[in-house]
């Protein structure tokens, strides 16, 4: 294991959020790291292309523009970068510990920025396992980052504003839509249209994909969910059922792209043990912190997604504060530059929040896709614990995820339950009929990501090892 | 809650096979527990049954508490997964085959059926480990549990029994007059039972501290990984001379490695943390020990909570200036010798004749 | 004549691209905004293919239709590429032995892939 030396700020997530407060920091002359387990700067949302990828030509998108400018910040302020690094610890104090291609090496320092953003929340149905059924936020990958097609014919599902982007997107590359199944009536799309309001900018993008989407006569399902999803010789089969009159309508094609909305990563302030609290609209589990993003442990800060759903834009003001407020607590900057800062990032971060909550009641888990997971369906897909072994367990007397964790083994694979525990959540507690937070969550576990044994071991020579007292005779 | 012959404070291995083999003699037992029953070291230790990590004097209980586990339909009904294998115990360098042959010796004088066996030999038992090894001790009584399935299993057996559980009582207060304990936990609950049994583990200082006897109880956290499932990486159970690494495979195909390597805690609060160094440490050995290991990715840590008293030698017996109070607790490999160390304790709170002279707590007062 | 011709080369085209450009997928890959890589050799479950170099694993075995990566623990059930950020652990395939996330991988010359039932392989 190599030991760096400590740095001022630790920023773990070079997304949005973390890149921001990376740059804020760096303004006062702080030494400041940023760590991200890609080969580049950006997050899920502005997500770079391969390195191999060359550029050819004046076109681009402005997700990577975003990236590049990213990127070229970063190395203007001289913020050390550690790409493709996986962070496989979180220890108080801190100690971060972390492996790449080459090994393993651990940094130190007393101020931490975790910007670890989100994960995709997908809730189960029958047959969302089969090989050809992929997120709506990896679908926006393959295209924005990977520059594919997952498919030529894709059936796109979910809930939210995604389904629009994404869709537009692959028409405008050239693949064709089969079909648009979105679990919200066109009343609600209409409703939250009016939060969208507060960003023009996003609103005028909104309306253009919507008027392609329609010019492109792409079917649109409303109130609908998919029921099933069957292996075909020839592709995938996909149910499509109408939420009202339970209606089905089948059709093959070659992949499902399905989303429900983000969850936000809670892997590393589980694992440090701070407070959390249950927000179903800001995804689920959050962090307990104040205003400046700063938890309730010294030096540790929850930006951006991960601390609650707010939006990409939301996530470079929520940066901006908890940098700040490390200034100040460094003391390099005073209380009046600081409250002049910090009032006019909150008063722009609550413009933001309104155009957030608008877009989360669209991502908000309807309560007609937990009701349609059938007992056979597989909801932790590490281990293939379906539904029924979810209420066995409840039924048998587990009254929290740890619990049913301990008695089922949902979410003791690779994974760790990250795909999984929300699902596990609504269904033990739409079962009895308590109210969801009672069930606690998964307490956060070494290693945040499985652990690779050969990086881990690296280098040693066997004497080293053994400088360990021999256990008692 | 009326009637109680006995109540066992502590619901993990010791005490709730004390209370199983007591209820099976027709008293009327329950046992208490701050959790859920064997939520502690019992339901997170590694499961190894192996005498070649056994403390030697410890041999001939751990032996009877293995007969036990390769026959849990005689006692504990059903449903935990026990697997016997060969267990191998490896020798690394010139200074471990002195240190393995002295000790595999000594506890070969305690009744332990291990030898000493070439690496070629070694080798064609268990073809995966390391061909760099000078020498191994085999034995054939070897083995392991799925420790996590110990709550459910004792759970069904106890209330076969018809052994009451209380779990999420944490006791605070033990009254004792007219022949009689009054046990009441920090909500001010009661329970009456003629007689008690301290088996609580890692708190045991604390519980006992309730009765006026002060002894010191060390906790010692201890790290355990767990690889994600693997084709065929192992077919024994595998220690080595200095004791610091166990390995096994599941038939799930995940393999746990332990060795009581130490992470952070703290019984007070609940607190734990790994100590990513000492989980590194722990991993090379592994992959020294078992080199395809190196193909497989860790999947989780966890920690466990092991109690020591200061010599290392477990408490088992009457509870001194007390009537009809008992002690069980701190055993080093206590999960093997768990089910019979509680047997006998069962056997002694019944009035038969059982030495426990060796595990009196009087030697640890002052 | 002039029509089986054409029916004939074009098919012969169609074959000869199986066999090494199984990888070209022309219609799938964005091709505005990006060169691709050099063409390099991997092997997929004993099956020499040409592919980019720098290209992610997991996607390039998606769109080329080997969509099937590893095999679930209980049910047996085909598994693959899924959220594409590292976190559900679906696309693991052993590379040159070890088990890895195909979807934080990038094609390098002479990569050994196997997919299928990873611990019965």
């Amino acid at each position: 294991m190599s030991y760096k030396k400590e740095y001022d700020v630790i920023i773990i997530g070079a997304g949005p959020s973390g890149v921001k407060s990376a740059l804020t920091c760096s303004k006062k002359g702080l030494k400041v790291l940023i760590i991200d387990s890609n080969g580049n700067s950006g997050g899920q949302i502005y997500r770079a292309p391969p390195k191999s990828y060359i550029k050819k030509s004046k076109k681009t998108l402005e997700e990577n523009l975003i990236q590049l400018k990213f990127s070229e910040d970063l190395t203007k302020n001289n913020i050390d970068t550690a790409y493709n690094h996986t962070v496989w610890q979180v220890s108080p104090g801190f100690k971060i510990d972390a492996f790449n291609e080459n090994g393993t090496i651990q940094w130190n320092t007393k101020n931490l920025i975790v910007a670890t953003g989100t994960y995709e929340k997908i809730i189960p149905f029958d047959g969302w396992t089969t090989p050809g059924v992929i997120g709506l936020a990896a679908c926006t990958i393959l295209l924005k980052a990977h520059q594919t097609i997952p498919g030529n014919k894709i059936v796109l599902a979910g809930n939210g504003p995604l389904l629009i982007s994404v869709a537009y997107y692959i028409l405008k590359f050239g693949g064709k839509v089969d079909a648009i199944v979105d679990t919200s009536s066109k009343f609600e799309w209409i409703k939250s249209m009016i939060s969208l309001i507060f960003n023009p900018k996003n609103f005028i993008q909104g309306i253009s994909w919507l008027l392609k989407i329609i010019f492109s006569r792409v079917p649109i399902y409303s109130n609908s969910l998919i029921n099933k999803v069957s292996k075909k010789e020839n592709g995938i089969s996909v149910e499509i059922q109408n939420i009202k009159n339970k209606q089905i309508k089948e059709l093959t094609t070659e992949v499902l792209a399905v989303g429900h909305g983000l969850t936000p990563s809670t892997d590393i302030s589980r694992l440090l043990k701070i407070d959390h609290s249950y927000d179903d609209l800001k995804g689920g589990w959050i962090p307990k912190l104040d205003k400046y993003f700063k938890s309730s442990m010294k030096g540790l800060y929850i930006v951006g997604d991960g601390s609650g759903i707010s939006g990409a834009i939301a996530a470079e003001e929520k940066g901006e504060l908890a940098a700040y407020s490390i200034l100040k607590d460094l003391k390099l900057i005073g209380e009046i530059e600081f409250e002049n800062n910090t009032s006019k990032v909150i008063k722009k971060l609550k413009r933001y929040e309104i155009f957030a909550k608008g877009i989360a009641k669209l991502n908000a888990t309807p309560q007609s896709l937990i009701e349609n997971i059938s007992n056979n369906t597989v909801i932790c897909r590490c281990e293939d614990i379906t539904k029924k072994d979810i209420i066995h367990a409840v039924e048998n007397g587990a009254r929290n995820l740890n619990q049913i964790k301990s008695w089922t083994r949902f979410g003791m694979g690779p994974c760790q339950g990250r795909t999984c525990q929300y699902s596990v959540a609504k269904i033990a507690s739409e079962h009895l009929r308590c109210n969801i937070k009672d069930l606690s969550y998964l307490t956060g576990r070494t290693p945040l990501r499985p652990f690779p044994l050969d990086k881990a071991i690296g280098d040693y020579e066997y004497e080293e090892i053994t400088k360990v007292e021999a256990a008692p005779l | 809650m009326n009637n109680i012959d006995i109540a066992v404070i502590g619901g993990g291995i010791n005490g709730s096979s004390t209370a199983l083999h007591l209820a099976k003699n027709g008293l009327k037992v329950c046992v208490i527990d701050k959790d859920s029953i064997c939520r502690g070291a019992s339901g997170v230790n590694a499961g190894t049954l192996t005498m070649h990590m056994t403390r030697a004097k410890l041999i001939p209980f751990a032996k009877k508490g293995w007969e036990l586990w390769m026959n849990t339909e005689k006692w504990l009904s059903n449903n935990i997964d026990v697997k016997k294998k060969n267990g191998l115990c490896l020798a690394f360098t010139e200074e471990e085959e002195k240190l393995l042959n002295e000790r595999s010796q000594i506890r070969k004088e305690y009744g332990a059926d291990i030898n000493i066996i070439s690496k070629s030999e070694a080798l064609k038992i268990d073809p995966n480990i390391n061909n760099k090894i000078k020498c191994a001790a085999f034995c054939e009584m070897d083995g392991y549990v799925s420790a996590n399935q110990t709550g459910d299993a004792y759970t069904k057996a106890l209330k076969e029994n018809n052994v009451e559980i209380i779990e999420n009582f944490e006791v605070s207060k033990i009254n004792n007059s007219n022949n009689n304990y009054e046990i009441i936990d920090v909500h001010g609950k009661k329970i009456n039972a003629n007689k008690i049994v301290l088996a609580a583990g890692v708190y045991l200082e604390k519980i006992l501290k309730l009765v006026d006897i002060n002894i010191k109880i060390k906790c010692f956290p201890q790290q355990l990984i767990v690889t994600e499932r693997m084709p065929e990486l192992l077919k024994t159970v595998i220690t080595v001379a200095h004791g610091k690494l166990s390995l096994k495979q599941f038939e799930n195909g995940t393999v746990l490695i332990g060795g009581g390597w130490p992470g952070k805690g703290n019984i007070e609060n609940g607190y734990n943390e790994t100590i990513p160094e000492n989980l590194i440490g722990n991993m090379r050995l592994a992959c020294h020990a078992i080199p395809n290991l190196k193909n497989s990715r860790v999947s989780r840590v966890w920690l466990g909570l092991e109690a020591e008293t200061d010599d290392a030698m477990p408490i088992i017996g009457e509870l001194p200036n007390l009537k009809n109070a008992f002690i069980i607790g701190s055993i080093h490999s206590g999960y093997t010798s768990g089910p019979y160390m509680g047997k006998l304790l069962s056997e002694k709170i019944l009035g038969n004749d059982v030495d426990l002279s060796m595990f009196d707590i009087r030697r640890l007062m002052n | 004549m002039f029509f089986f011709d054409i029916i004939t080369s074009s098919l012969n085209i169609k074959i000869k691209k199986r066999w090494t450009l199984l990888h070209e997928t022309v219609n799938l890959r964005i091709h505005d905004y990006f060169e691709r890589g050099k063409k390099v050799k991997i092997i997929v479950n004993d099956d020499t293919i040409e592919a980019f170099e720098g290209e992610c694993l997991s996607v390039v075995l998606f769109i080329t239709n080997k969509k099937n990566l590893r095999t679930s623990p209980k049910l047996k059930e085909n598994r693959g590429m899924f959220c594409m950020m590292g976190s559900c652990q679906e696309c693991v395939v052993l590379l040159d032995g070890k088990k890895v996330t195909s979807c934080n991988i990038f094609i390098k010359d002479g990569m050994e892939i196997k997919t299928g039932n990873l611990n019965e392989l």
